[in-house]
């Protein structure tokens, strides 16, 4: 049989990568012409306006993860009312106390001490 | 039997005899308030915690409120900041009492005698010792003990200088402030207080170096060596000078309040001069005292530089040696 050949679906296949390669090279011959245009400083600060705005992005999304928990905390901070508690009236609390505190001892006999305040110091002054 | 109750800035120690030896107890002068909850209150009665509830707070008493600030990393507060209870911290008082409290437990009979330390009369501030002493003085008797004041500068005299006939002058280097008092056979002659001591070193270096207090303060309670010369880091440097302009600071007010006192009595012998509280732990402190002082002549004969036998205990042991001396001649 004479005439165009079927197309297989690997003619076709091969036909569209065929079809991108070709537009690559377009886009790619496109880019060179116009960097060629573009100073080697511009390029720079376009890369550098770049970085900038996503550092910053990522900067600010760091600060915010850092000082959330820190600023939920001083919102939640209770503060004291300093209210004024005149010592002659009666403030009822509740307390809970034993006798703690760190215990230190000390093997000083002071008794030869107290002996000698006692014949120097005047009885009641 | 007697019990001595020093009132400090940062502690509150209490010293009482038991038998042959002496027992010190001691509880952070802080509090730190935290939300009331029936939970939270539940827990810290479990864990024997001292606290007192008022109204929708709890507030965290005595050492365990050092604790609860680094937790929730805030400070806590100190009712005594500059070694008095002022009269604008009247919400403080209940902690006050609280913490004194813990320490002194009740009276070991009826009416024991408990002897409490003041500071002397601040030359270099406007404070109110009035009401701090009768404050102090409520809660104890309170407690049903009868309690007296003794200066700070003389409990330190009467702990460590017992061999020199309790003459000589006794220099407590507090958090808050230092003392000082020239006693002559117990006499209290000079006594007076400045409001630069270890606080005031701390809140100077910090502000020098740019880093917090409590930092510091940590160093300076560490590692400080002030015999090191060299190799010193930049917050080692700065104590270093401060603690020079201290002792300067406190000399030179002893030389102008001696000099003030009229009728000084004669002393024929040359007299000592005894060093003591937290400030004075680094090492060193005592050959840079003695270094400043040479430069630094006192219009009264020095014999001999002393650092007391434990620093942190002599003015409730003093204390504490005043109280045992009355009850015995009661």
């Amino acid at each position: 049989m004479r005439g165009i050949p079927p197309r297989t679906m690997s003619d076709v296949w091969w036909g569209r990568k065929e079809k991108i390669k070709e537009k690559t090279i377009i886009v790619r011959k496109v880019i060179r012409e116009r960097a060629q245009g573009l100073d080697e400083e511009a390029v720079r600060e376009i890369l550098r306006e770049y970085t900038e705005d996503v550092l910053n992005t990522l900067a600010e999304k760091i600060t915010n993860r850092a000082f959330s928990s820190g600023v939920a905390k001083r919102e939640n901070q209770v503060e004291i009312k300093t209210a004024f508690i005149d010592p002659s009236e009666e403030v009822e609390m509740e307390h809970n106390f034993e006798r703690l505190g760190k215990v230190e001892k000390s093997q000083t006999d002071i008794q030869d001490v107290v002996e000698s305040l006692k014949k120097i110091k005047p009885e009641g002054k | 039997m007697g019990k001595g109750l020093d009132v400090g800035t940062s502690f509150i120690y209490c010293a009482e005899r038991q038998g042959r030896e002496m027992t010190f107890r001691s509880q952070r002068d802080a509090f730190f308030d935290i939300e009331y909850s029936d939970f939270t209150q539940e827990m810290l009665t479990k864990s024997k915690v001292n606290y007192i509830k008022k109204g929708d707070h709890l507030y965290v008493v005595g050492n365990e409120a050092i604790k609860f600030a680094n937790i929730f990393n805030r400070d806590a507060r100190r009712p005594l900041s500059k070694g008095i209870i002022s009269p604008s911290e009247k919400e403080a008082l209940p902690m006050v009492e609280l913490v004194i409290k813990s320490v002194i437990g009740t009276p070991n009979h009826d009416g024991e005698i408990v002897y409490y330390s003041v500071p002397g009369t601040p030359i270099d501030a406007d404070f109110n010792l009035i009401y701090h002493e009768k404050i102090i003085h409520g809660f104890l008797t309170k407690q049903d003990y009868i309690p007296k004041s003794i200066n700070e500068g003389l409990a330190v005299v009467f702990s460590e200088l017992a061999d020199e006939g309790f003459t000589g002058i006794g220099i407590s280097f507090g958090g808050g402030m230092a003392n000082v008092c020239l006693s002559l056979m117990s006499v209290p002659v000079v006594t007076f207080s400045l409001t630069k001591a270890g606080d005031w070193i701390d809140q100077q270096v910090a502000m020098a170096v740019d880093e917090t207090q409590s930092r510091i303060c940590a160093v300076k309670e560490s590692n400080l060596d002030l015999t090191k010369e060299e190799g010193l880091t930049k917050i080692e440097t700065a104590l270093s000078i401060y603690y020079n302009y201290l002792i300067e600071y406190v000399l030179k007010n002893i030389r102008k309040e001696f000099e003030k006192k009229r009728r000084m009595p004669r002393i024929d012998k040359p007299i000592t001069i005894v060093l003591s509280g937290g400030t004075t732990l680094p090492k060193g402190f005592l050959q840079r005292f003695k270094g400043i002082l040479s430069q630094i002549p006192l219009p009264v004969e020095i014999g001999k530089v002393k650092m007391a036998s434990e620093p942190l205990h002599s003015v409730a042991k003093g204390a504490l040696i005043a109280a045992i001396a009355e009850e015995e001649r009661r």
